[in-house]
């Protein structure tokens, strides 16, 4: 069930009536943890018992670290936590991965060897899930957070349907301390969860659903295109992936919102960026802060020399490359990303602040970080490393693969679509904020029906789901 | 990635207090321009279903009042009937006709009613439509379930009907009558809850989806905007010059010029020509069997397809109350149902032309006037034109004598 499919619609009306009928706390939460597992199973009902066991597991871990009074028992109860959950992302995500790369790797060796027979398929959100949970452990286990005792809380904060397939991913500091108290719909701002949901609604049904058939044929078929379409592909990529991903955020954070619950920010115009680390803490915010704060920090990323931190944030990339997907091409887009730490590391280092190269490079900050992001675009969308492999060559020598094209015309759409998205960089909409309620219901009511009528028929699951 | 993230600015809540009263009022102005707004981009809209049949209807809409003589169809009508070679037949038996070509790729039944009662609609003064005649499918084909060319025919009229008929053909089924689940969602609980019901009513709920869909024009976005800039489908001037025929000959040139590599017009024909065997045994079973679907002809093999002769009935009422005369033609395709086809030609209460007789009109089988299993080639949409003019001229008396003959196409020219 997609965001943007009406019966989403129906669905989330009966969840927000009902939730706020109901008159106790536990009433509500019990509502919505029925309602967040209804909502995974519409995916996969196959796959409820998963997240359920992987939930139970952590729920009882975090009671026994803080119930033992050995450092070392602690620790293996988190060890039991980190086993359990990556045991699960592991097997389920990257089983098919490994178990197909070392055929592979035997056969070119020589040694008969013959691809794995066994097909797991991917729970949707469980790389989200996974993460969510492990925080908390984590966190209790840090001292940062007491467990939670009411196993319907924690299934909740698991489960919470509008985060639980694609982000963004909420810490249990973040999240838990807001069950303990009764949802008021008085505090709700309803405009603004609306607006918000519109805007997401718009960037993924209105934009990204109609890029992706456009797109979709050039990265398939990566040789058979002129060099200006790959790039023409690559601008529409752009712009979709960034719709697709954050008009899913826009969209959980304002049902959250409509519930009475915050969810945090996920983006913040991360097209704006003028560098790697500022794109980082602009693109999947939830994410990036979970590595720093999980995998960064804990190797020790943050203390020692400079190249200790180098090296640790680049192999935090490669790691969040590969969390992103079991694929040789994600691992590509981890290896580039690395390689960016470290030549923005060793650039800040090497050049001098203030310099004239310094300046002239941050001038072109922008053009620099989109360039790059298109390299990491083809690694990233490509269907395998042949035609990722195909692409990049396109890309870098400008040479025609072939005779296909698409029109120019679609630059317009990239144009426009970044125009609008420069005025909500700078803030020119905020205005529309103080119109009277009268003219904001007139207004929502117009924009929701124009946003049915224009929505793409053919309604894509949401890019992340597939992570 | 590796600095602070900007903090946390999730929605801020502030405490917004409307009065109960006032809310209400302040939530029902937002639906009132929420309907006002969806009917008026319906009423600005295009004609809708896509460019195939969006194109079409759009000539039509324009031109109907050029032509006295509809044929009605799937992609078996669109490629078989040449409106110019019907009137010079025609006129040759002493009738005046002027035809366009309304056939359209994998039109189904109630897709095609809907169809008929938009060009009478249009087009008062018709004289005669002849429909082609096709199978009952109640179900719908879960992979085109939210496509628009599904969606656009589920008026509240066709809905009617359509759940009525998935109703019936339930109670006279049973079992039989088969719900055909999306493979994307056989593990949803939404499937596993839909299991619980017959399938009469699965299907139905189907249909009432589809039809909320259409009544809200849920993605009708580019008709919207085709509408309001007043740009036509740029299939007027294709339409015009052929009045509404295309030959596959003539697509597929267009295709390979445009070098589009997904053809599956060219892959029919080379599996056409490559089992021809099989072409042939099946056209021996239509002159032996009762009854027959032939795989030629186009067919989802999940959907049921049954023969609904109370709807094919209430149809030519319809018509017929119209003032128009319906001329029922059954395709000279790979599919029979004998008993059925006499039934029909008994009691539908108007004419019916059968093609679908290979040893009566064996050159309408000839490998050598089809283009696959399932359709004609030009030449053979050619002498399938002059047949029918010569065939309704002799059942209304206007005819002369003597079969048209089958001649080679540089002859017809």
């Amino acid at each position: 069930m997609i965001f943007t499919e009406p019966r989403f619609l129906v669905f989330f009306l009966l969840v927000f009536g009902v939730h706020w009928a109901l008159r106790t706390n536990a009433a509500r939460k019990r509502w919505l943890a029925g309602v967040s597992l209804a909502f995974y199973g519409a995916w996969d009902w196959r796959f409820l018992g998963l997240m359920l066991a992987s939930s139970a597991i952590d729920y009882v871990a975090a009671l026994r670290i803080e119930a033992v009074r050995t450092p070392r028992a602690r620790r293996g109860w988190l060890v039991l936590s980190l086993v359990s959950n990556l045991g699960i992302l592991g097997f389920f995500k990257y089983y098919n991965f490994f178990a197909g790369s070392a055929a592979s790797f035997l056969r070119w060796l020589g040694l008969p060897a013959s691809d794995p027979t066994l097909a797991i398929l991917l729970p949707v959100g469980i790389s989200f899930y996974t993460f969510q949970a492990l925080s908390y452990t984590i966190d209790v286990y840090r001292g940062k957070l007491a467990p939670v005792r009411s196993a319907l809380d924690f299934v909740l904060f698991i489960a919470f349907f509008p985060q639980l397939v694609a982000g963004p991913i909420v810490r249990a500091t973040e999240f838990l301390p807001q069950l303990e108290a009764k949802r008021v719909f008085a505090r709700v701002d309803v405009r603004a969860a609306l607006t918000l949901f519109l805007i997401g609604f718009v960037k993924k049904g209105l934009v990204s659903d109609h890029v992706a058939p456009v797109i979709e044929p050039v990265f398939a078929e990566p040789g058979a295109y002129t060099a200006a379409s790959t790039w023409i592909a690559l601008f529409l990529y752009h712009v979709q992936i960034y719709c697709d991903f954050s008009g899913y955020s826009d969209m959980a954070i304002a049902t959250a919102g409509l519930l009475g619950y915050t969810l945090p920010k996920n983006f913040d115009f991360p097209f704006f960026a003028r560098n790697i680390s500022a794109f980082w803490q602009r693109w999947h915010i939830s994410l990036s802060t979970w590595f720093r704060d999980y995998f960064y920090f804990a190797l020790g990323g943050s203390k020692g020399s400079s190249l200790k931190g180098m090296l640790i944030g680049s192999l935090t990339m490669m790691v969040v490359g590969l969390w992103h997907g079991a694929g040789w091409q994600y691992l590509g887009f981890g290896v580039l990303m690395s390689g960016s730490i470290i030549v923005s590391r060793t650039w800040a280092l090497v050049v001098p602040e203030g310099s004239l190269l310094r300046r002239a490079v941050a001038f072109l900050g922008i053009p620099l970080m989109w360039w790059f992001l298109f390299w990491n675009w083809i690694l990233f969308r490509s269907a395998g490393w042949e035609s990722a492999w195909e692409m990049q060559r396109i890309f870098f020598f400008l040479q025609d693969g072939g005779t296909k094209g698409l029109e120019a015309s679609w630059l317009l759409l990239v144009a426009g679509f970044f125009a609008v998205h420069y005025a909500f960089y700078r803030g020119w909409f905020r205005r529309l904020a103080s119109v009277n309620d009268w003219f904001f219901a007139a207004a929502t009511g117009a924009a929701a029906a124009a946003c049915l009528v224009f929505v793409a028929t053919e309604t894509k699951a949401f890019i992340y789901f597939q992570f | 990635m590796l600095d602070p993230a900007p903090s946390s600015a999730a929605l801020q809540p502030k405490v917004y207090r409307p009065r109960a009263l006032g809310a209400v009022a302040r939530v029902l102005v937002g639906l009132g321009t929420f309907v006002a707004a969806l009917v008026a981009f319906r009423a600005v809209a295009a004609p809708p279903g896509g460019s195939v049949i969006g194109g079409k209807s759009e000539y039509w809409r324009a031109h109907g009042h050029e032509y006295d003589t509809v044929f009605l169809g799937s992609s078996h009508v669109f490629r078989a009937f040449v409106p110019a070679e019907f009137e010079r037949a025609a006129a040759q038996f002493g009738l005046e006709a002027r035809a366009f070509n309304f056939g359209v790729q994998a039109v189904h039944l109630l897709e095609q009613r809907h169809l008929l009662r938009q060009i009478l609609a249009d087009r008062p003064g018709l004289a005669r439509v002849f429909f082609e005649y096709q199978w009952l499918t109640p179900q719908i084909d879960p992979a085109n379930a939210f496509n628009p060319r599904t969606v656009y025919w589920h008026d509240a009229d066709t809905t009617r009907l359509a759940v009525a008929r998935a109703r019936h053909w339930g109670a006279e089924l049973g079992d039989g009558l088969a719900y055909v689940e999306s493979a994307a969602e056989r593990h949803s609980v939404f499937t596993l809850a839909e299991r619980l019901l017959p399938a009469d009513l699965r299907i139905a709920q189907g249909h009432l989806q589809h039809h909320l869909t259409d009544l809200a024009g849920i993605g009708r976005g580019k008709e919207v905007l085709r509408g309001l800039l007043g740009r036509a489908s740029g299939q007027t001037a294709r339409y015009r010059a052929q009045h509404g025929y295309l030959s596959l000959e003539e697509d597929e040139r267009e295709l390979a010029a445009r070098g589009e590599t997904r053809n599956s017009y060219r892959a029919r024909r080379e599996r056409f020509l490559a089992e021809q065997d099989a072409y042939h045994a099946g056209i021996d079973r239509l002159d032996a069997e009762a009854q027959v679907f032939g795989d030629g002809d186009w067919v989802d093999g999940s959907l049921t397809r049954v023969d609904d002769l109370e709807l094919m009935q209430g149809l030519a009422r319809e018509v017929a109350a119209a003032g128009v005369e319906l001329v029922l033609v059954i395709l000279p395709s790979q599919s029979a149902n004998r008993p059925f086809e006499e039934r029909l030609m008994e009691e539908l209460g108007a004419l019916v032309l059968r093609y679908n007789l290979p040893e009566r009109y064996p050159a309408l089988y000839d490998p050598e006037l089809r283009w696959d299993s399932g359709h004609l080639s030009a030449e053979g949409a050619l002498y399938f034109s002059r047949l029918l003019a010569r065939d309704y001229c002799a059942q209304r008396g206007t005819a002369r004598d003597g079969a048209p003959r089958h001649e080679p196409a540089e002859a017809q020219q």
